[in-house]
Order: C-alpha cells, then sequence, then structure tokens
C-alpha cells in the first residue's frame, strides 16, 4: 500500500484558505468534496492534508469568510457544509488579484525571455 | 471583532462544537472509504487506506480544536497554575528567591535614586552656589 512518490507540491502559507474560498465558488461543499476537488482541478499536484484542511475550514468560519450548516449529502448522509459568505467572496478577490500578480513577478523573474533576447 | 463574538459564543457550546467536529471527521472517513471502495478495494481495505490517509483522528481533532479555542490562554493559564503549585511546593526556595529579589531591587531603588539626585539633576549651571534668588520685598510702611 506504498505510496508512489510523485512530485506533489507543497503549499505555500495562507495558499490553503485561497484555494478552499476558490472552490466554494462553484457552490457548497464539504470538507471531504472539497479535498478532492483541489487535488483533481490541479491534476493531483496538490494534495490537501486532512490535518490541515480542517483547522483551515474552522478558521475561515471563525473568520466569516465561510459559513458552516449541516444538510444531506446526495448519498443521504449527514454533512457539514460549507458555503462562501458575501465577505468571503470579497476576500478571494483580494487573495486572488494578490497571488496573480506574485505569479506574475516570479514569471517574470524565472523566464527573463523578453530581455535576455534583446 | 466578528471573530471574537462567534469565538465566545463557541465557547458556551463548546461540547456540541465538539460532537459536531467528530461527527464531521467521520463522515469525511466514511467518504474516503466509499470512495476507496469505488475504486476497487475490499471494505475493510478502504477502510484502512481511509484511516491511513486521514492521519492520526484524535491529532485531526485537536489541530481544529485549536482554530476556535482559547488554547493559548488555557495553556498560559495552566502555566501559571504549574508555577504556583511548584512554588508552593518548595516554600523555603522560594521565600529565598522573593527575598533575594527584595533586596536587589531595593538596593538599587535606594542606589539609583541618590545617584539620581546628585548627579543627574545636579543643575545645568557651572557654579550653582552662585545662583541668587530674586524675590520682591514687601514694602512696610
Amino acid at each position: 500500500m506504498g505510496r508512489k512518490p510523485s512530485p506533489r507540491l507543497e503549499f505555500l502559507q495562507g495558499t490553503l484558505d485561497v484555494l478552499i474560498l476558490r472552490t466554494l465558488v462553484l457552490g457548497p461543499a464539504h470538507g471531504h468534496a472539497i479535498a478532492k476537488h483541489i487535488q483533481r482541478t490541479s491534476e493531483d499536484l496538490l494534495q490537501v492534508e486532512t490535518g490541515s484542511l480542517y483547522p483551515a475550514l474552522h478558521r475561515l468560519e471563525l473568520k466569516g469568510w465561510v459559513a458552516a450548516s449541516w444538510e444531506l449529502s446526495d448519498k443521504g448522509k449527514r454533512a457539514r457544509y460549507y458555503r462562501l459568505t458575501p465577505l468571503g467572496r470579497k476576500r478571494l478577490a483580494t487573495e486572488q488579484s494578490k497571488w496573480e500578480a506574485f505569479s506574475r513577478a516570479m514569471g517574470l523573474i524565472l523566464n527573463p525571455t523578453d530581455q535576455e533576447a534583446q | 471583532m466578528i471573530s471574537l463574538f462567534r469565538k465566545l459564543s463557541w465557547s458556551t457550546q463548546r461540547r456540541q462544537k465538539e460532537h459536531e467536529l467528530h461527527e464531521e471527521l467521520q463522515f469525511h472517513l466514511d467518504e474516503e472509504a466509499e470512495q476507496r471502495q469505488v475504486e476497487g478495494l475490499a471494505e475493510d481495505q478502504a477502510t484502512r487506506a481511509a484511516r491511513q490517509d486521514l492521519g492520526n483522528f484524535a491529532l485531526v481533532q485537536k489541530s481544529t480544536r485549536v482554530a476556535w479555542s482559547w488554547a493559548f490562554f488555557e495553556q498560559f493559564l495552566q502555566d501559571v497554575r504549574y508555577a504556583l503549585r511548584t512554588m508552593s511546593n518548595n516554600r523555603a526556595f522560594t521565600a529565598l528567591v522573593a527575598l533575594s529579589l527584595a533586596l536587589g531591587i531595593g538596593a538599587n531603588t535606594a542606589i539609583f535614586s541618590f545617584m539620581d539626585s546628585i548627579l543627574m539633576r545636579s543643575l545645568p549651571v557651572s557654579d550653582p552656589k552662585s545662583l541668587a534668588r530674586p524675590e520682591l520685598a514687601q514694602q512696610t510702611t
């Protein structure tokens, strides 16, 4: 049952919060679904550890960025569903633009093709 | 600010939150096991794999609880209680420490206030003795 050594990326601090908020834009989801969605969408590059997922979800709930309620899952079981709040949506917008600026800056430095060609 | 109020209200329903967290994590386990069964594992194997994937159940519970508890404050209180306990177990040592601290602080304060008055607060003129204070003489009629 050994785990295949695959190139999994380590999370930068605070990344998980953004990933969770972004996932919830698609609609309410429970913890397991959030983890699976992040994993699937990132083509298995990002693996969400349960040990960091639930603390993060509860922290976000405490900050009022997500709201939680018990609902029946599609298989009829009681599950804790997380929903994005207006506050969380606003937060996501700020975080997203920060991330885009950061990744653009990294890209400019790591691949300075334009400057080198000149 | 919102989070402080939420934290306060959560701490009043602690037992229920605890219970809910357990149920939430249990649901996660079941869901994971079910998915592994779909992927072709036998039931007991799937359950075991799910458990392994989740890691230490109690640890996940604990680290999640930290998010909504007053962990920092509670640990601080624990430390204070521990210190008081240790001190009362060893009275002589505590008294000695308190005495030496008191003497040390007292002596320092005394010496400092003495030095302060003669060195720091001396008048900012070259010959303080020649200073005079003019006063209006009262006219006697």
